[in-house]
């Protein structure tokens, strides 16, 4: 076992996984309503290609980001919260020094 | 306007091909190397739960073997090595001498390979290894495609491995020994519902029969033959090569078909039904409409085969 590993007890997984969840349905909403919208301001074919482009970068971003069997999910928690499909209030019940780590890797 | 190929390529436009095959490959592509491996090991013992693969005669295993020696003398950092190279489309002499591989060659190299990480004698995936959530993505993916796709995925993904032919200036294709065709009494026959056309016929049974000899005589000298998700193979030589490297031993299945006149005295076929491998033979029907333009005097000009994007296509003969 390495030191400074942070103990995750089970709620507070359970709070990282809602977390990772809420923050999976907004985004994915987003994508959706914005990609209605990017096509339909299509009119030639270089802005198709664009979007398949676009597509192919938000999917492999999408898949990569949301890891919930991730046993270190800092990372990911404050990704989100820096992109903002995530408040930090929505960490509450994680231990101070978790939640210090996640604001201090926020506001980088 | 006379036909072109590219514009015998647009023949039946609204058939559906399973788009998911090449984009789960770029997908894949965007791996690193180690889950690239531990992905088509994975995905290669999830399917055998309900596919089953033939093992590659010893006639084409002869190519590999050398290096398949090679590999067992090494270490198994070494072993593992090896195959990351390959995957990296790394310039090492095993890299050089793979792309050199037709596709059954190279499929059978890591069969075997396969076959000895059973055996603890080529270094395995590593134990517990966890899948990045990108590859366990382009896995979940590629687990909830029809076998047909999920063969194609995966053979693709061991095509593309090795150096970059394009980079070695000329070299020999090593490729399995042509087998024979069959003689008469061997020989099947198709029965299309809706085609009676002898040119489609003769197509199916002549490939059927491995007589690759007689199948050419039906192209026109620039035809064209256009494989799954490919560019088209133009000009009879090369299409011969291509049915004798990566034909033999297909067995198709065609099914229905509808025929109409096309421009300039053209007739434009479409037909649908399977193709069985020898790799998986009965275990995997891939779902197939092949779409013919001959010209006024029966001959092919250019056909295009498609992996269909579901079963119901087999049904779509619309225009």
């Amino acid at each position: 076992m390495q030191p400074n590993t942070p103990q995750w007890s089970d709620r507070e997984k359970e709070i990282a996984r809602e977390a990772l969840s809420k923050a999976y349905v907004r985004e994915t909403e987003a994508l959706i309503a914005e990609i209605r919208q990017k096509s339909s301001q299509i009119s030639k074919i270089n802005d198709i290609w664009s979007l398949n482009d676009y597509l192919s970068a938000r999917r492999y971003d999408i898949d990569g980001k949301y890891d919930d069997r991730d046993s270190m999910p800092i990372f990911v928690l404050a990704r989100l919260i820096q992109e903002g499909w995530l408040d930090s209030e929505e960490l509450a019940g994680l231990t101070p020094d978790k939640r210090a780590k996640v604001a201090a890797l926020a506001s980088m | 306007m006379p036909f072109t190929i590219d514009s015998a390529r647009n023949i039946f436009p609204n058939t559906l091909a399973a788009d998911a095959v090449p984009a789960t490959i770029a997908r894949f592509g965007q791996l690193s190397a180690e889950d690239q491996l531990a992905l088509i090991w994975f995905a290669y013992l999830e399917m055998g739960k309900t596919i089953t693969i033939a093992a590659p005669g010893a006639a084409s295993m002869q190519f590999a073997e050398q290096t398949i020696q090679q590999m067992l003398a090494m270490t198994p950092l070494e072993q593992s090595q090896v195959m990351c190279d390959l995957v990296n489309r790394a310039d090492t002499p095993i890299g050089r001498t793979y792309a050199t591989w037709s596709v059954n060659v190279k499929l059978g190299f890591w069969y075997e390979l396969g076959r000895l990480m059973e055996q603890g004698r080529i270094a395995p995936i590593p134990q517990g290894y966890k899948l990045s959530a990108n590859a366990n993505a382009v896995f979940q993916t590629i687990i909830g495609l029809d076998p047909g796709q999920q063969i194609t995925v995966l053979r693709n993904a061991v095509v593309d491995m090795g150096y970059d032919t394009s980079k070695m200036g000329n070299f020999k294709t090593v490729a399995e020994p042509v087998v024979p065709p069959k003689e008469i009494s061997q020989r099947t026959q198709v029965k299309i519902e809706g085609i009676d056309n002898p040119t489609i016929i003769s197509y199916m049974n002549n490939l059927n029969a491995n007589d690759f000899e007689s199948l050419i005589e039906l192209f026109t000298p620039d035809g064209a033959l256009q494989p799954p998700f490919r560019r088209p193979i133009v000009g009879k030589d090369e299409v011969l090569q291509f049915f004798r490297e990566e034909c033999q031993n297909l067995q198709l299945i065609p099914e229905r078909g509808v025929a109409e006149p096309a421009e300039d005295g053209f007739t434009q076929i479409k037909v649908t039904g399977k193709c069985q491998t020898p790799w998986f033979s009965a275990s995997v029907g891939m779902n197939i409409a092949w779409r013919f333009l001959l010209d006024p005097q029966g001959k092919i000009f250019f056909v295009a085969i498609d992996l269909l994007a579901s079963p119901k296509e087999l049904l779509n003969l619309a225009r």
